[in-house]
């Protein structure tokens, strides 16, 4: 009997893991060790950030879909990895440390067969002096309950402007190496709308501050959306948008640090700046959660598996070159650690060679560029693919992973909500073909102009909502959930 | 030659310039040349015909490259600014801009530069920008706007505002309608209906549209619900469609006999 060992339950973990247990059945083993009693749908969250849903609506517990599934769920949070095994242990493992109630601390060494590494991201607030929610200075929409503290404050500030008092906003990202743009537009365009409705809409001041070099980047390099009849890229979409919603906009910023009510921050050109707010809500950039790995003697090796920004090395080309170098073969195809042929990473967990946007740095040297998003769609598919290599390699099937998911081969669908409601909500509704552009296949601007488009409207919106029902069905692996795609 | 509106040229989004050579040298001169020749202050590679982000600014008499030009920052309040373009002659369009922008870019040997233009040159550079990412005058108008715009000047969107792709499928609708009808009919009175024959035809309707509607693609590359994702799922719900019917068609008679 064969064992799966899969550290963490986010989309691409889950994903990962109950692919194949489905397709293993009993005879092999899935373990799913994730320090979270609950499975979170994400991109729900900017709702929960405006009262529109709640924590309930976008979560569900993971023991009980995992005990009927046949999956060994084990909530803790990995520790170390131990590709060689040691003297003790003749077969890999993972140092887990239990984070369920009954077991608070408890320690248990994990073996394993073949390794998924789904960790995800680590909020790393700290790499901004005064960021977060628990400096107590800005706010977040990356978890749920960060999202619930933020509608908590968003309804506050939503009284005061009733009783007449002025309120400023500033929504974007809090550092120079920051992605998940789009959440942040996400939530900038929400409060925008919940304002209208209240009815305190001119009482507001809203801006958004990015590291983006210019607006609509979104950490892809932009996109292309129908404006007017026609295909534009989306910066000239965005500043449409943003300047007919009364929003402006700081982009090309690093924020250097933040403090109660204000920010200082630096921009692409060397000058700072300063900038006051009432309410902030800005993306902490990520990093890696800081596993740590050993060899069979017990030395470090975590500089041998982990890339620098704590993500683990797979199957990309990680030289250093410059943008005019970038290849999409650069790109990861099956996400196994060059080291250790069993070890995967799927999802954010695993290094991307470069950005995706052009990078920058500013005459100072600070670097304000970025970081590749891996939103939801190429993170399930990475997640189903690396499971269906594994399963076939366990079965006998093939003594290699045949399946590839490269991001510079795979398109994906993104719907980015700009309001909530039935009848007056809205959404982008978007797709990117490849995500990671290719620019000796699609000379230009590297994408298949057939296939890279959007929209903007109350459709999409509805889609949006349709979506959440959807995945939540499916992650909760209802009847048919193997038939929905990711 | 200076390329004018309606030419869908002007509507592509340029890439970026990712090789400084000989090449994007000579595409300067030609830029430069021709800026000189027309008595324009900037113009933009997508304007000759180039998808390539570059724009030339006159600036102190000479005229500057501007490789991979973005306005990262900008100041001052924006206002209504009354402007033409050489690609959209005869037409004045107020639109709203910036007073002052900043704005990186490269140079000819891939070094990155800055600067920062107010006035006139602010409101040139955001223009020239956008035409860099495939944004003409109108795409800076309300929806409103736009539309007394191409009223006023008599303009045609190169996007046209119907397909003939479409009235193939509003034409197989009607008959999918029909045949649905008469499907329901042939439970009440006695009749048969030809479904093999029906079926044949519907699906070879549906052919004719997917190698219509792909050729309808490729001609109007920078319109929207053309892309051939749209294709493939109208081809697939209809054909689903087609083939339920048959499937009735063919189960009717059980039906009838029970």
């Amino acid at each position: 009997m064969a064992r799966i060992v899969v550290l963490g339950a986010g989309v691409s973990g889950h994903t990962a893991a109950t692919f194949a247990k489905h397709w293993l059945g009993k005879k092999h083993e899935v373990v799913v060790v994730s320090p979270n009693s609950k499975w979170n749908w994400i991109p729900s969250n900017i709702w929960v950030g405006v009262g529109q849903m709640t924590p309930d609506d976008v979560t569900f517990r993971l023991a009980p879909v995992y005990e009927k599934a046949g999956i060994d769920f084990k909530q803790a949070k990995a520790i170390s990895i131990h590709p060689e095994g040691d003297k003790e242990h003749k077969k890999p493992f993972v140092t887990i440390e239990y984070t369920d109630p009954n077991k608070v601390g408890a320690v248990e060494k994990v073996e394993y067969d073949y390794l998924i590494n789904a960790t995800g991201p680590k909020l790393n607030f700290q790499a901004t002096p005064g960021l977060g929610p628990d400096a107590g200075n800005s706010l977040s929409v990356c978890t749920y309950l960060h999202a619930a503290e933020a509608n908590h404050h968003l309804q506050n500030a939503i009284e005061r402007m009733k009783k007449g008092e002025k309120q400023k906003f500033l929504v974007g990202t809090g550092h120079g190496l920051c992605t998940c743009q789009g959440a942040a537009f996400e939530y900038i365009f929400n409060i925008e709308h919940e304002l209208n409705k209240a009815g305190v809409r001119d009482k507001a001041e809203i801006k958004w501050i990015s590291n983006e070099q210019f607006l609509g980047d979104f950490g892809v390099a932009g996109v292309h959306l129908k404006w007017g009849g026609h295909i534009v890229s989306s910066k000239v979409m965005m500043e449409s948008l943003f300047t007919e919603k009364g929003v402006d906009w700081i982009t090309g910023a690093h924020v250097k640090e933040v403090q109660k009510g204000k920010l200082q921050y630096e921009l692409l050109d060397g000058s700072e700046g300063e900038e006051d707010f009432d309410f902030a809500m800005l993306i902490p950039p990520f990093s890696g959660v800081g596993l740590k790995a050993f060899d069979k003697e017990g030395n470090d090796i975590t500089s041998k598996v982990f890339a620098p920004n704590g993500f683990m090395k797979v199957d990309a080309d990680y030289t250093q070159k410059p943008f005019e170098e970038w290849k999409a073969s650069d790109w990861p195809k099956i996400y196994q650690n060059p080291d250790y042929k069993n070890m995967y990473a799927v999802g954010i967990a695993f290094a991307p060679p470069h950005p995706i946007s052009k990078p920058a740095k500013s005459p100072n040297g600070t670097p304000i560029t970025p970081a590749p998003p891996r939103t939801g769609m190429p993170s399930a598919i990475i997640g189903k693919a690396v499971a269906r290599n594994i399963v076939e390699m366990i079965e006998g099937e093939s003594d290699r992973p045949r399946h590839t998911a490269s991001m510079a081969e795979m398109g994906a669908a993104c719907v980015a909500s700009t309001g909530k409601g039935l009848f007056d909500g809205s959404a982008v509704a978007l797709t990117v073909y490849p995500v990671v552009p290719d620019y000796e296949r699609y000379p230009g601007t590297g994408r298949d102009p057939e296939y890279t488009f959007g929209e903007v409207g109350l459709a999409a919106h509805w889609i949006k909502h349709i979506l959440h029902h959807m995945f939540m069905w499916k992650a909760k692996l209802r009847f048919g959930w193997t038939l929905i795609p990711e | 030659m200076i390329l004018k509106y309606p030419d869908p040229t002007l509507l592509q989004i340029s890439g970026y310039v990712r090789h400084f050579d000989d090449e994007l040298k000579e595409l300067v001169n030609t830029l430069i040349a021709t800026a000189k020749e027309h008595n324009l202050k900037a113009l933009a590679a997508i304007q000759i015909g180039i998808p390539k982000r570059v724009v030339v600014l006159e600036k102190g008499g000479n005229f500057i490259p501007l490789i991979n030009p973005t306005i990262f920052a900008h100041s001052g309040k924006l206002f209504l600014s009354k402007e033409r373009d050489e690609s959209l002659p005869n037409v004045e369009v107020e639109v709203k801009r910036f007073p002052i922008v900043k704005v990186m870019y490269q140079d000819l040997e891939g070094k990155e530069e800055f600067l920062k233009a107010q006035g006139e040159e602010a409101v040139l550079l955001q223009r020239k920008i956008d035409m860099v990412f495939g944004g003409m005058l109108f795409d800076k108008l309300s929806q409103k706007e736009r539309k007394k715009f191409f009223k006023e000047y008599g303009f045609i969107d190169t996007c046209p505002t119907y397909f003939v792709k479409d009235r193939i499928l509003a034409f197989l609708r009607i008959g999918l309608t029909l045949h649905a009808l008469a499907l329901l009919l042939s439970f009440f009175i006695s009749f048969s209906l030809p479904s093999l024959t029906l079926f044949l035809l519907e699906s070879f309707i549906l052919l004719f549209y997917a190698f219509y509607a792909r050729y309808e693609t490729k001609k109007y590359k920078n319109c929207t619900s053309c892309q051939n994702a749209n294709i493939i799922g109208t081809v697939g719900i209809y054909f689903a469609v087609i083939l339920g019917l048959f499937l009735l068609g063919e189960v009717s008679p059980i039906f009838e006999k029970v």
